[in-house]
């Protein structure tokens, strides 16, 4: 994944002096970074960071106390623009075989049939779902289901993934498969993505750049880069040093 | 602290819509009633007031107004506090013993359909004219609804919890009483707060049928006088006795159920 | 020394099988086990392998389908305080307070209260909850109400202590920290330990010894012995090492 340090693609979005209060309780405070077009993006933090705040604030659930998010120059909007996210807890729709979940989001966008069907071929090999195409979500372990959800959220082809720990209910051999998958489709679909996590290892995998935030009131501690190749392996020593800085940053415990 | 003034100001919004609602609803009721020929089978509201207020002091037959309401407000507690007892024994009961349950849950199937007011007239039959019809009524709302709730928990018990007493050491014929009983407190107030509603309309209900005091008797010598703002005015002492009492019972709730809500 | 004599519980030749739907399902198949007085062993395994089953047949909770579970040398036939669980789902009595909790096994045993106060005080401390005797569970954190499992399963003065994935519901740090804890409430109350998760590296962390489970039915993949100072560190050359031999002989389903 080449960088494309031109300007108009270095801050696609912008998070500008980002503030969220709860009456006299400060959770965000004065939060400002941006995201590159494209970029794979971890945000980690101590525990009860306030970053379920933080993400309602993406999501619009809450209202912001004062600053901006904008995309791509607009302010954001998530009826215009096009954003996805993934939960910890799983979202697919029950009465739906994983097929027309995953073809959900391009139903509503009012995509064409053949086309749609496509999208949702082509998904269901990235994940290698292919022969689950007409399961129902119930005969699923969790593991597929969140394969779903993501499949699901990438068929649309948004414009900003955000994705909040969606792994942690899962065994940890599991999640490395499942963090590959999302990395090989990432890179084909050249989604920008935002994955926020508790997990120290789980962020160092995954991004390409790191945000480090501190306890409430809420701030960025500290922006750093990771130029790891991939395939990363955990048990190299540049990964062992990058992962041992990060939690040196966080630890409470 | 401050976070307290946010909550505060949240209800005094929320107190604040609600008087606007009642004064609107009350607002729209004096107009149709001026206004439209409703006037003609309806009194308006300061007319109800006015009476509801006025017998305060002056009686209706041998009680003022809130005599009544004290009068039907005794029947309910003594027939209701015995309701939830037994209810509470009966659904515990049903659900710890498979013979127990196997007598009495299919009888229980069977009259579950029946409303409490349908039993009044066999009530008065067999209890004669007096209170004791009336308490049947009202214990027999209380008890069916404790009962069918006490033993919908019973049987729900979170089976980890049992297997946690166990593994601590209490003994089998324990459980039933300490930790069955505690885990289903919350669903057994459910029940209690139905019971609570059911009991008050069998009371309301019997004395219409056959009093000579008590709300239900203020309304039913309304029907027949051709009061219907005596009428209007039952139903306002009624309305009034029933916040109160769903007040008390959700004070009581705080009380009781305080472990059950998630605070975290 | 390993003998007879420091067994702490053994199973022999244990299986378990439940019926569905006519059909009959083996979740355990012919699992031996020894555990040692005082060990940390810890059960791991992938998924849903039936890791639960065999806490609770070697606790007491469940009968085998065949073979024999032995605590010294009683056999075990159902649950009780010797073989106390701290499980992973919610366990504490939510209308007792915390001390109410830790105390319960205690009370039931008949212990006079000033007594089994006490102790039940000095478990509240041990587990660094001190000041939160009078208040309920539902006003603790996840990782607050797991130490009141602890306690409360210690406080019975078990001699063999089950957990099971008792950190699988809290977040990341928050298990770590957990880690740490046990780690150190251990070795100021020792006992025999087995511990079940699906976390390589809470498994190494914690471990004596490490039993691999292998998938449906459930039986031992392998041994491993851990004999290296506690605590641990996570990203310690040896540490990942093993923990990259034990993810790779590991059946994964998806």
């Amino acid at each position: 994944m080449t960088s494309d340090s031109s300007s108009e693609n270095r801050d696609f979005v912008k998070v500008r002096n980002l503030t969220k209060s709860f009456g006299d309780l400060l959770v965000l405070d004065d939060v400002s970074f941006d995201v590159r077009k494209g970029e794979f993006l971890c945000i980690v933090g101590p525990t009860g960071c306030g970053k379920t705040t933080f993400l309602n604030c993406l999501t619009k659930l809450y209202s912001i106390s004062s600053g901006e998010i904008t995309i791509d120059g607009e302010p954001i909007d998530l009826k215009k623009q096009n954003i996805a996210y993934i939960f910890q807890e799983n979202s697919t729709m029950p009465w739906l075989t994983v097929e027309e979940n995953i073809r959900f989001g391009l139903d509503i966008k009012k995509v064409p049939k053949d086309i749609a069907e496509q999208r949702v071929n082509q998904m269901l090999d990235l994940v290698n779902l292919r022969n689950f195409a007409s399961y129902y979500p119930k005969q699923l372990s969790m593991s597929m289901l969140q394969k779903v959800g993501i499949a699901r959220a990438f068929a649309t082809q948004p414009s900003l993934l955000l994705m909040d720990e969606p792994y942690s209910q899962l065994d940890l051999n599991l999640r490395c498969r499942l963090e590959d998958e999302l990395i090989a489709l990432w890179k084909r679909e050249k989604t920008t993505v935002i994955f926020i996590t508790h997990n120290i290892e789980e962020a160092v995998y995954l991004g390409e750049r790191i945000l480090v935030l501190t306890n409430k009131p809420t701030k960025i501690k500290r922006e750093i880069m990771n130029h790891l190749e991939r395939p990363r392996k955990i048990s190299d020593p540049e990964f062992v040093e990058l992962r041992n800085e990060v939690t040196s940053l966080i630890k409470w415990w | 602290m401050k976070k307290l003034t946010l909550e505060v100001r949240q209800n005094f919004i929320v107190i604040e819509y609600a008087i606007i609602a009642i004064l609107g609803f009350l607002g729209i009721w004096h107009i149709a009633v001026t206004f439209t020929s409703i006037g003609k089978l309806v009194p308006g509201p300061l007319q109800v007031l006015a009476y509801f207020f006025q017998s305060f002091v002056v009686p209706i037959g041998k009680n003022t107004i809130q005599e009544h309401a004290l009068i039907s407000l005794e029947r309910v507690l003594i027939g209701y506090s015995v309701g939830v007892v037994l209810g509470i024994a009966s659904g515990i009961g049903m659900a710890g013993s498979k013979l127990f349950e196997a007598i009495f849950k299919p009888l229980f199937e069977i009259i579950r359909p029946i409303p409490t007011i349908a039993w009044i007239p066999l009530a008065i039959l067999w209890f004669g004219i007096g209170e004791m019809p009336k308490y049947f009524i009202i214990f027999y709302g209380a008890y069916a609804n404790v009962t069918l709730n006490t033993y919908a928990a019973a049987k729900s018990v979170n089976p980890t919890l049992l297997g946690a007493a166990r593994m601590l050491g209490m003994k089998e014929k324990d459980l039933l009483l300490h930790i069955v009983l505690p885990s289903s407190i919350p669903q057994i107030f459910a029940g209690m707060q139905s019971g609570l509603s059911a009991s008050w309309m069998g009371v309301i209900a019997a004395e219409m049928v056959k009093s000579n005091n008590g709300i239900g008797w203020v309304i039913i010598m309304g029907q027949e006088s051709a009061n219907t703002v005596q009428i209007l005015a039952g139903m306002v002492a009624i309305a009034v006795m029933g916040f109160l009492m769903a007040s008390g019972m959700r004070i009581l709730e705080g009380r009781l159920c305080s472990w059950n809500q998630k605070k975290i | 020394m390993e003998s007879k004599e420091n067994i702490a519980i053994r199973c022999e030749n244990i299986s378990k099988e439940f019926s569905a739907k006519g059909r009959k399902i083996r979740v355990i198949d012919s699992l031996t086990l020894n555990i040692y007085d005082n060990e940390f062993v810890v059960l791991y395994g992938p998924g849903q392998c039936g890791k639960t089953t065999i806490i609770n047949i070697l606790s007491g909770l469940e009968p085998p389908t065949t073979g024999e579970v032995f605590q010294k040398s009683e056999k075990v036939t159902g649950p009780g305080p010797q073989r106390a669980v701290v499980y992973q789902s919610i366990s504490l009595f939510p209308w007792l307070t915390v001390m109410g909790n830790v105390e319960f096994g205690l009370k039931a045993a008949g212990v006079e209260t000033a007594k089994r106060r006490q102790r039940a005080q000095e478990l509240i401390d041990l587990v660094g909850l001190h000041g939160f005797e009078r208040a309920f569970p539902n006003s603790l954190s996840g990782g607050m109400q797991q130490r009141v499992g602890i306690a409360r399963a210690y406080c019975i003065a078990p001699s063999i202590l089950f957990m099971d994935e008792p950190f699988g519901a809290l977040d990341a740090q928050t298990r770590y920290m957990m880690e740490q804890e046990i780690i150190r409430i251990n070795s100021k109350e020792k006992r025999t330990i087995l511990f079940v998760t699906n976390n390589i590296e809470e498994a190494i962390y914690l471990a004596d010894r490490i039993i691999v489970l292998n998938n449906c039915p459930t039986s031992i993949k392998k041994e491993y012995k851990v004999d290296w100072e506690k605590p641990r560190d996570y990203t310690d050359k040896k540490f990942l090492e093993l923990r990259e031999e034990i993810t790779s002989i590991v059946d994964e389903t998806l």
